[in-house]
């Protein structure tokens, strides 16, 4: 019985979990027609296409938009950008602290894509990829 | 003067902002006169943040002790941490969008040619990028021959506790000064890395015991990956004009042939390269191979690798020898076949990334398969082998910042 109990619990809290996604969002007049693959090369330094905006580390919209796109773990993550930092081959991208500073960064640039929850979306961004 | 007026306008704009709202009495408005005013705040704070210039270390040190002195890697018997000890600070300049300036200082507990964290420059170059996305440089930069090759030294970026040495010290020369152009474009569902470098590098190895400067001139070569990021395929193949100041400086034909796959789709990780290293004269061709399998539970990674390598052309060296000059006026005569080199290599450790940018390794090695060399080893006497396997335990940590 109790463990049948706390296997609701853990279903109740599983259950946004397995529904969290984000949308890539992009300038209304700025990059558009990416698919996955673009933004996976955009986000792990292969294509110069754009320019990526991360969402900082430990945000939720972080996670998701790694297990879509990119399939890397965080640790993953800082091995691939340390090698490529030291070998001079690029930078990590810059990094956004919340979903409005985010929307506020690619507001502003033309040229940078972003991601968010697509209830955070609104008319100051436009939608160009979703799960 | 400038900064006095626009403070006091931004005052006299948030008055009107407060007493606006106020009189319309309405918190929508003020609502979006604030996020406005924080998004421009943003934007004053992310052009502040652009920086020209960028920092960034890392850092490596550990315990390695072996089961006798044969010198696998250096360790031997009497455990020691210092020789897994390294720094290295990186500063970057930016000098304009795509033009950039690059230096690496590392500083090394101990190595060969190198004394005790003496700090020496190992990476010094100009970058720049071109419209079309080539990007050229020129200075001291990393002989781009192994898949690890550039980040050789950066512990954090390599699965291994221990680079599998078969393949990675067959070269021992690391760095060469000259120019290397390197150009990416799509190709497939993946993207192709086309890379062009040529130069000079020298420095002074010990080999077969015996020190001495090894040169490396009209250094050219070519490297051509592929990644889908699920796969990567890498062939690499680089020629140069040899010599080797204790077998009297001749310059021989030296070439370089590599090829390396790689698989990782986030849980299960392999790596193989195979390589062979042909030199003219009496020095020994080698040909090596390694193959390392990881899988990530969580952040845990065990993995095992095997590694191999063999001299080719051992018969040239039989019943040969050549004089070597230990100290001035001494001279002695030595067999060829003290440079044949033969080992196979066993390794079973685990990568644990403690948190972003920390990672904890432990490994144990198993070095054996001599034939009738002393397998590369330096404590291993060439002329008499003594031992015929080895034990490596390493642990180490190794960070990025």
């Amino acid at each position: 019985m109790k463990s049948l109990k706390s296997l609701a619990v853990v279903l109740m809290l599983a259950a946004p979990l397995a529904n969290a996604e984000v949308v890539i969002i992009a300038h209304p007049n700025g990059v558009s027609g990416l698919t996955e693959g673009d933004v996976r090369s955009i986000y792990l330094n292969r294509s110069g296409k754009a320019t990526p905006i991360e969402m900082a580390q430990g945000m939720s919209e972080r996670r998701d938009f790694h297990d879509w796109i990119t399939g890397r773990s965080e640790s993953q993550l800082q091995s691939f950008w340390s090698q490529q930092t030291f070998t001079g081959e690029g930078e990590p991208p810059e990094e956004a602290s919340s979903p409005s500073a985010m929307k506020s960064i690619i507001a502003n640039d033309p040229d940078a894509i972003g991601y968010v929850s697509p209830q955070d979306v609104d008319d100051s961004v436009k939608v160009i990829l979703s799960p | 003067m400038r900064h006095t007026l626009s403070r006091r306008a931004s005052l006299a704009l948030s008055v009107a902002l407060i007493s606006s709202g106020a009189l319309a009495q309405s918190n929508d408005e003020r609502l979006d006169a604030l996020e406005s005013r924080v998004d421009s705040l943003q934007q004053d704070l992310r052009a502040a943040g652009e920086q020209r210039v960028t920092f960034n270390g890392f850092l490596s040190t550990g315990y390695a002790r072996a089961s006798n002195d044969a010198g696998f890697d250096g360790v031997t018997e009497e455990s020691e941490a210092q020789s897994l000890t390294l720094f290295g600070l990186q500063g970057r300049f930016d000098i304009s969008d795509s033009t950039n300036a690059t230096v690496q200082l590392l500083s090394f507990g101990e190595d060969s040619g190198r004394s005790d964290f003496a700090t020496q420059l190992e990476w010094g170059y100009i970058s720049h990028e071109l419209q079309n996305g080539l990007r050229v440089r020129a200075g001291q930069m990393r002989i781009p021959l192994f898949m690890y090759s550039d980040s050789l030294d950066l512990g954090y970026a390599q699965p291994w506790a221990r680079s599998p040495g078969v393949v990675y010290n067959q070269v021992t020369l690391s760095n060469y000064t000259g120019v290397d152009a390197a150009k990416r474009f799509s190709l497939g569902g993946g993207s192709v890395r086309a890379q062009a470098f040529g130069g000079h590098s020298s420095e002074e190895q010990t080999v077969a015991g015996q020190p001495g400067d090894i040169e490396l001139r009209n250094l050219v070569g070519g490297v051509l990956s592929w990644s889908d990021y699920t796969w990567t395929l890498r062939g690499v193949a680089a020629r140069a004009d040899t010599s080797f100041e204790f077998l009297g400086n001749d310059e021989v034909d030296g070439e370089f042939y590599g090829l390396g796959v790689e698989y990782d789709d986030g849980s299960l990780m392999a790596i193989s390269e195979v390589t062979r290293r042909e030199v003219g004269g009496i020095f020994a061709d080698t040909d090596s191979a390694y193959a390392t399998v990881g899988y990530r539970i969580d952040g845990v990674m065990p993995y095992a690798t095997v590694g191999w390598l063999e001299s080719q052309d051992d018969n040239l060296r039989s019943g040969q020898a050549f004089s070597v000059q230990p100290s001035p006026g001494v001279t002695s005569s030595i067999p060829a076949a003290v440079l044949n080199e033969q080992r196979t290599v066993y390794s079973l450790g685990a990568r644990y990334d403690v948190m972003p940018g920390v990672a904890l390794k432990a490994d144990w090695t198993h070095a054996r398969n001599f034939g009738d060399t002393n397998g590369g080893l330096s404590g291993n006497g060439a002329l008499t082998p003594t031992f015929e396997h080895t034990n490596v335990y390493t642990v180490k940590i190794d960070a990025a910042f």
